[in-house]
């Protein structure tokens, strides 16, 4: 019982010691820190990737027949997002990498603006260059015969071409261009003017997509983003190693204090148990396990006076085996020993749990019966003691037959001191012993005579 | 008709790449189609296929079909809608976001434009589709412009210490609120179910039907101007699935363009969505341009340099009617 709640106790103690540990680790650690930067970092990744996503959308309104702008704009949507998160990601980190993530916010902002700018003029750029298709189709087809409206459309055909051409980075030669129109009709003169003011439109067109293409694949962007990855990668990697620093050292102090704690307990119960056995071996009989004749006068001390208080009679048996020494003799010392042990558990399992029996001699036993309120309770006890310990021992074979002889002496009806009370249990178990020994006899004033 | 090429490898790349984003959008929106192909995988190849080859051609139409929201939560979009209505929101309890953005007008007010704002007011049906907010497009999210709309007097100029405590003696709302939020009435609640409301006021149009597949939802003469609309180029700028509202223009491209008094003020604008443009005269945002037919034609002259013929203008009139929300 007492065993149980000791180790219960210790379990709840070494938890809540791993606790503590754990929690200090956790608390001083760096681990939060570390795997913030880290979650960063990914974060980065993301919109790298993102930012990825949203070049291709932008290089696709290029090359599609039908640009699609919801495409590139929800890329630049879901790369706003991305940022976002990165911002709120290192919103605590260290001031050169907030310095180089607002670069990066006001240069995304500038990709933005620039893509904004880009999609008006593809959108302008390309029904220009439909109008002016459309529209030299069909001066051809009207003028066929007309020379000099012919060389005005072929000069303004290869312009077309040139400008083409130039828009996707390749420069044609230029050729030149026509004298103006003598002889042409207002009508022809309009139609030149008309094809004139949609190259010359197409012509800022180009130059202006190309500025806005430039200005969205920003060098500097690059080199930001892959230098705000370095910085992050080295204050994660100082983190980090700060991180294990810690966590060796708790580690080794926690297996260090696990030990010292285990070492201790060992002590511990090493000393529990040498102390125990000392305080045991002082009071008990090595041979039965009994209480010895210096715990029968301590609780003696003890028994009369608590007794007293309680007005109850307290009984003592004495008790002398018959025919022990025959015993020994004809089977040996051994099987006398191997006798006295199994008297005394015999002993114990006929009395109450409150009574306790001592060894006092050879084979002289002493039981205190508490807390009587007659004689013939003790005497009954007494009886009952007989009748259990009278029966033959079976010791390796040897069928071995012993009695006993009970004397009782009780207090206070005999006397109120223990050594008289020993010494009238002594007496009264001699009566027996003379009166045919395996008897109970208890003390009375004329006993002697 | 297309004239503008990188060189053919990155083609080829971009392609590939595109094939990949599509089977990938496919299977991330279609779990369910997802595992039911998993475990046939012939059907798989088959089905994907056939599935990005509808996309393609969807994709080859400059115009994206909108769908109506599924899996809305009806109580906070019931919430929103009554928010949208309740003049309480406004500084003198005089109008509310519906006053200047009827239902029944096309979600706009038919002004020319409210008094003290700057430009005619857009609809609100299918707002969320566009890219840029505002006729400036200053905001690309609805939040930061709805919260600037309550706060402005001459907008809304809403009174929050007027408005909670009223709120909360509303039984309604209160019921309402305390159902949908956990800290029942609140600044932040209110934004936020005007927010659910307007962001999830998605109507699609016949055009829809007929871009999905429903080759008579529209009439001949509304076919006629949807190809009049793409091959003049009108869809260089009003594109995407809300027909405008992703790039940046100005009115006067080709011709500059000084407004029928003579005032207009050129200025890069977002390019306005066409959805629901039939029912939301007067035009432009300045609101000069009473009949569509005349804003048609401006357009063609001053974007395209372009003189459509009546028959035309009738026909692309008829497709801009087509994109008018189902309502119900
Ligand atoms: C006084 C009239 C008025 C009221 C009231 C009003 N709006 Fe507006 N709304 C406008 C005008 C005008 C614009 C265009 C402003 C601009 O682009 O600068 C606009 C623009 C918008 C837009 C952007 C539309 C687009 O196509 O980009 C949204 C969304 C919007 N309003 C929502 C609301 C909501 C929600 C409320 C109620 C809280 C509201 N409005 C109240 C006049 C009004
Ligand atoms: C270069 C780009 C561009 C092209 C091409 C273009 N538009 Fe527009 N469109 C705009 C812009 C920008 C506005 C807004 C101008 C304003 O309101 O000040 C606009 C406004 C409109 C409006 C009025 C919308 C409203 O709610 O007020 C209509 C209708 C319209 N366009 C139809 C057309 C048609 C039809 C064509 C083809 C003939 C066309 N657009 C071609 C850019 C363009």
């Amino acid at each position: 019982m007492k065993k149980t709640k000791l180790i219960f106790v210790l379990i709840i103690l070494s938890f809540s010691l791993i606790l503590a540990i754990y929690g200090a680790y956790h608390r001083y650690s760096n681990l939060k820190n570390t795997m913030e930067i880290q979650d960063s970092i990914l974060q980065l990744v993301e919109l790298k990737s993102a930012n990825a996503e949203w070049d291709i959308e932008l290089n696709r309104i290029h090359s599609d027949n039908i640009p699609h702008f919801d495409l590139v704009n929800s890329a630049a949507v879901k790369y706003e997002k991305e940022m976002m998160l990165f911002l709120n990601k290192t919103a605590n980190f260290k001031k050169s990498i907030q310095e180089s993530t607002a670069d990066l916010v006001i240069l995304s902002s500038m990709k933005k603006q620039s893509m904004n700018d880009y999609l008006s003029e593809v959108a302008v750029t390309r029904n220009s260059l439909k109008f002016l298709d459309t529209l030299l189709f069909f001066l051809h087809s009207q003028y066929q015969n007309d020379e000099n409206i012919l060389r005005f459309l072929t000069y303004a055909q290869h312009r077309l071409t040139t400008l083409i051409a130039s828009n996707q980075n390749i420069h044609l030669k230029e050729q030149k261009k026509p004298a103006e129109c003598q002889q042409c009709t207002l009508e022809q003169n309009e139609a030149i003017f008309k094809v004139n003011q949609h190259l010359e439109l197409l012509k800022e067109q180009v130059l202006l997509s190309h500025k806005a293409r430039e200005a969205f694949y920003n060098p500097e962007y690059e080199a930001l983003s892959t230098n705000l990855f370095d910085e992050l990668s080295s204050i994660y990697v100082e983190a980090d190693m700060v991180h294990q620093t810690i966590q060796t050292k708790v580690l080794m102090f926690t297996a260090i204090l696990v030990i010292i704690i285990v070492i201790l307990l060992i002590l511990l119960y090493w000393l529990y148990r040498t102390i125990d056995g000392h305080r045991t071996t002082g009071i008990t009989d090595p041979l039965t396990g009994l209480y010895n004749r210096k715990k029968l006068f301590e609780n003696l001390k003890n028994l009369i006076p608590s007794h007293k208080k309680s007005n109850s009679k307290l009984a003592l048996l004495f008790i002398d085996l018959d025919g022990f020494k025959s015993v020994n003799d004809t089977h040996g010392h051994d099987i006398g020993d191997k006798l006295l042990q199994l008297l005394s558990e015999r002993l114990t399992s006929s009395v109450r749990k409150q009574d306790s029996i001592y060894r006092i001699g050879g084979d002289e036993f002493i039981i205190l019966v508490q807390e009587l309120n007659r004689l013939e309770d003790a005497e009954s006890i007494a009886q009952s003691i007989l009748t259990k310990c009278n029966k033959p021992y079976l010791l390796d074979k040897n069928n071995c037959n012993v009695t006993l002889s009970i004397g009782v002496s009780l207090f206070p009806d005999h006397t109120e001191e223990p050594n008289k009370l020993l010494k009238y249990a002594d007496e009264a178990m001699y009566k027996s012993k003379r009166n045919g020994k395996g008897i109970v006899t208890t003390w009375h004033s004329d006993i002697c005579s | 008709m297309s004239y503008i090429y990188l060189s053919t490898n990155k083609l080829e790349k971009i392609n590939i790449y595109s094939i990949l984003t599509q089977l990938n959008n496919l299977l991330r929106t279609h779990a369910l189609t997802y595992f039911y192909l998993k475990s046939y995988f012939t059907k798989l190849i088959v089905i994907v296929v056939l599935a990005s080859i509808a996309f393609q051609s969807l994709a080859s139409e400059p115009i994206l079909p909108i769908l109506k929201k599924k899996h809305l939560n009806n109580k906070k979009f019931e919430l929103g809608k009554l928010l949208f209505v309740d003049t309480r929101l406004s500084k003198n309890q005089d109008r509310s976001c519906h006053s200047c953005h009827n239902l029944a007008l096309g979600g706009a007010d038919g002004l020319k434009k409210p008094v003290n704002l700057a430009f005619n007011s857009p609809t609100i049906l299918n707002v969320s589709k566009n890219y840029y907010i505002g006729w400036k497009g200053e905001y690309s999210q609805l939040k930061p412009q709805l919260e600037m709309i309550l706060q402005k007097p001459d907008v809304m100029g809403t009174d929050w210490a007027f408005v909670i405590p009223a709120f909360k003696k509303d039984q309604l709302y209160s019921k309402l609120f305390s159902s949908i939020y956990n800290y029942g009435i609140s600044k932040e609640n209110i934004i936020d179910a005007i927010l659910y409301y307007e962001s999830n006021l998605i109507l699609p149009s016949k055009f829809d039907e007929f871009l999905l597949g429903d080759n008579d939802a529209i009439s001949l003469s509304a076919k006629q101007g949807y190809n009049n609309f793409k091959d003049y180029g009108c869809a260089s700028c009003h594109q995407g699935a809300n027909v405008g509202g992703n790039i940046f223009q100005e009115l006067g491209v080709v011709l500059p363009y000084k407004g029928i008094i003579g005032q207009y003020k050129t200025e890069k604008l977002r390019v306005p969505s066409l959805r629901n443009v039939a029912k939301t005269a007067p035009y432009f945002s300045d609101g000069t341009v009473k009949s569509l037919k005349k804003a048609i034609e401006i357009m063609a002259k001053h974007q395209l340099g372009q003189k459509l013929t009546d028959t035309e203008i009738d026909q692309i009139a008829d497709f801009l009617k087509s994109l008018d929300s189902i309502m119900e």
